[in-house]
């Protein structure tokens, strides 16, 4: 068993976790005169994350969403930071991995939190709307 | 600072919840209650920065202080209440023990004032130990500690008693670039 790291009295940490998403920058470009909002077509996510801070029961982070559409008509960009608010083992939770093509639970809250954002940047631009629910990894193998 | 008439009825409710008086002669002015306070923890924190762990004990020192403020103010705008009401100690000692537990029911209001002074007496030595480790912070900066440590600040009863220099024992940054498909 791993040796915890501290122990943290119950009054510092939160009763339930907590995700503030902060946008700093967005941006739509439509690459095609031809883009059609009826399209079919489908989006790719580049998502990068680092660490900006992290300090007792809180870690931030600054994110850019790339999301393009394929074939290659248009460009949602979104830049900005996630707030996860909680014991360090429910902040962990939220970062790692989960199981075979499934994102960390945070890039699907940074998402879910900011697609309607970019259903109207979509819908703004006259360019295929992004599909709403689920992320999923792209299998490179398949 | 806030007037006391004007705080979140969940923190100093201006109507005490006594039973109700009854209507006879000259109606009762309310005398404030406070709620709340400062949970004085014991506990170890983890930081990654000797900058953290002083902002961490900043960050207590500001809830000691706001605590501390609102305690004299409470206490303050007790002795009015009373005062105003001319109310005057029906009893001495108004307290009786039951176990471990001082219990007064014949004079609320002089009773929670005394308990509240009590809460003013434990808390400047509290607000005032917290300062002296914020002041002497320069001192532990000095401390030769490797760029990968992490610190352990030790509390005890709100108080950062003790730091622990873990060399080695800092976590890797998060990262994360990858790719999906929206579905």
């Amino acid at each position: 068993m791993p040796v915890p790291k501290s122990y943290e009295p119950t009054a510092v940490s939160r009763a339930v976790v907590e995700v503030v998403v902060a946008l700093e920058k967005v941006e739509g470009v439509r690459l095609s005169d031809k883009a059609d909002a009826d399209a079919k077509s489908e989006y790719k996510l580049a998502v990068s994350m680092s660490e900006k801070k992290r300090v007792p029961g809180e870690l931030t982070l600054n994110f850019t969403l790339d999301l393009t559409c394929q074939p290659q008509i248009a460009k949602l960009t979104i830049v900005g930071t996630v707030r996860l608010g909680g014991q360090e083992e429910e902040v962990a939770e939220l970062i790692t991995p989960g199981e075979e093509r499934t994102p960390p639970k945070v890039v699907e809250l940074i998402y879910e939190r900011t697609y309607g954002l970019l259903y109207v940047l979509a819908g703004g631009l006259k360019v295929p709307l992004p599909k709403p629910n689920l992320l999923k990894k792209r299998n490179m193998s398949a | 600072m806030i007037p006391l008439s004007k705080q979140k009825p969940a923190a100093l409710s201006p109507e005490p919840k006594h039973a109700p008086e009854p209507e006879t002669g000259e109606k009762k002015k309310p005398v404030p209650t406070i709620q709340g306070g400062v949970r004085m923890v014991s506990g170890m924190v983890w930081f990654s920065s000797l900058a953290d762990v002083k902002a961490y004990i900043q960050g207590l020192l500001d809830m000691y202080r706001f605590e501390n403020e609102k305690a004299t103010e409470f206490v303050a705008a007790m002795y009015r209440a009373l005062a105003e009401q001319g109310s005057h100690a029906k009893n001495a000692n108004s307290w009786t023990k039951v176990g471990s537990i001082l219990v007064n029911s014949d004079d609320p209001d002089r009773g929670k004032m005394e308990a509240a002074l009590q809460l003013l007496t434990d808390m400047k030595p509290l607000v005032a130990r917290t300062e002296e480790a914020l002041t002497n912070f320069t001192r532990l900066e000095d401390i030769s500690a490797r760029p990968d440590s992490a610190f352990v600040l030790c509390l005890r009863y709100g108080l950062p008693e003790r730091l622990i220099v873990e060399e080695n024992a800092r976590t890797e940054k998060f990262s994360l670039t990858d790719e999906y498909v929206t579905v």
